[in-house]
């Protein structure tokens, strides 16, 4: 080691990179909640299929959209974030969006449990409605990590 | 001020700023660590060489449409590594925090 930089500049852009792979993304497509939406729609109504065949298939396809979509996203973002160190202001949005996912889950089963239609049209509105909101929970908390760290 | 436990391979800025990157993330491709250093492709691909040299990342290259995907990830010796040059940074200007970037 030639040179020293000075430790406390270094730790401070370690904590602005650090947060780079949660921060730094491009735009959410508008497509991208009501695309989600219908995709776990469909799920549902999968689950009211009765022909083994036809449901296992159904399932296989849902699945193979799923993996794709991952692979463009992952493409297109250029980093995968860890999902155990995000910034507080982040890790908070994800916290808030793990308890909406538990309620929608909670939410279609008991719609199911009364109609498979019913369940279809509560999974596909809730996913859009909380994915909508989480995208722009995330973009101002993602805003407010940049400014902190600026 | 005291230089023990600095690690020469990371305390480079562009270094310690990959190495910040991947141990927040599952992998990340050149591109996106050459936007967020703000540098060359040669230069990235001199900075990621030397930290793949030390054992600190592993690459894996892929072909897929136009070009190929060069992908980084930090291996266990890195993200060791990583700590501890934190953990000495921190002791050198005093922070007793546990919490690392």
């Amino acid at each position: 080691m030639e040179s020293f930089s000075d430790p406390r500049q270094d730790l401070a852009d370690a904590e602005r990179a650090a947060a780079a792979p949660y921060v730094d993304y491009p735009p959410t497509p508008v497509w991208y909640p009501p695309a989600v939406g219908v995709w776990a729609g469909a799920l549902v109504a999968v689950m009211g299929v009765d022909t083994d065949a036809l449901r296992y298939a159904s399932l296989a396809v849902l699945i193979g959209l799923e993996v794709l979509f991952i692979a463009w996203y992952r493409r297109q973002r250029g980093v995968t974030p860890s999902l155990r160190r995000a910034p507080r202001e982040i890790a908070r949005e994800m916290r808030l969006y793990a308890v909406w996912a538990v309620l929608v889950l909670l939410a279609v089963l008991g719609a199911y449990a009364l109609n498979l239609v019913l369940a279809v049209v509560t999974a596909t509105v809730l996913v859009t409605v909380g994915l909508t909101v989480y995208e722009r929970r995330y973009a101002r908390a993602a805003a407010a990590t940049r400014t902190r760290l600026a | 001020m005291s230089l023990e436990g600095l690690d020469p391979v990371i305390h480079a800025p562009k270094r310690l700023a990959a190495m910040a990157v991947l141990a927040n993330a599952t992998s990340a491709d050149f591109g996106f660590l050459r936007t967020h250093l703000d540098v060359s492709d040669s230069d990235l691909s001199k900075q990621m060489s030397a930290l793949e040299k030390a054992g600190y990342v592993a690459v894996t290259k892929s072909s897929r449409g136009r070009g190929g995907v060069t992908t980084y990830r930090i291996t266990r010796a890195g993200s060791t590594a990583y700590r501890r040059h934190l953990q000495a940074l921190r002791a050198i200007v005093g922070t007793t925090t546990d919490a690392l970037p």
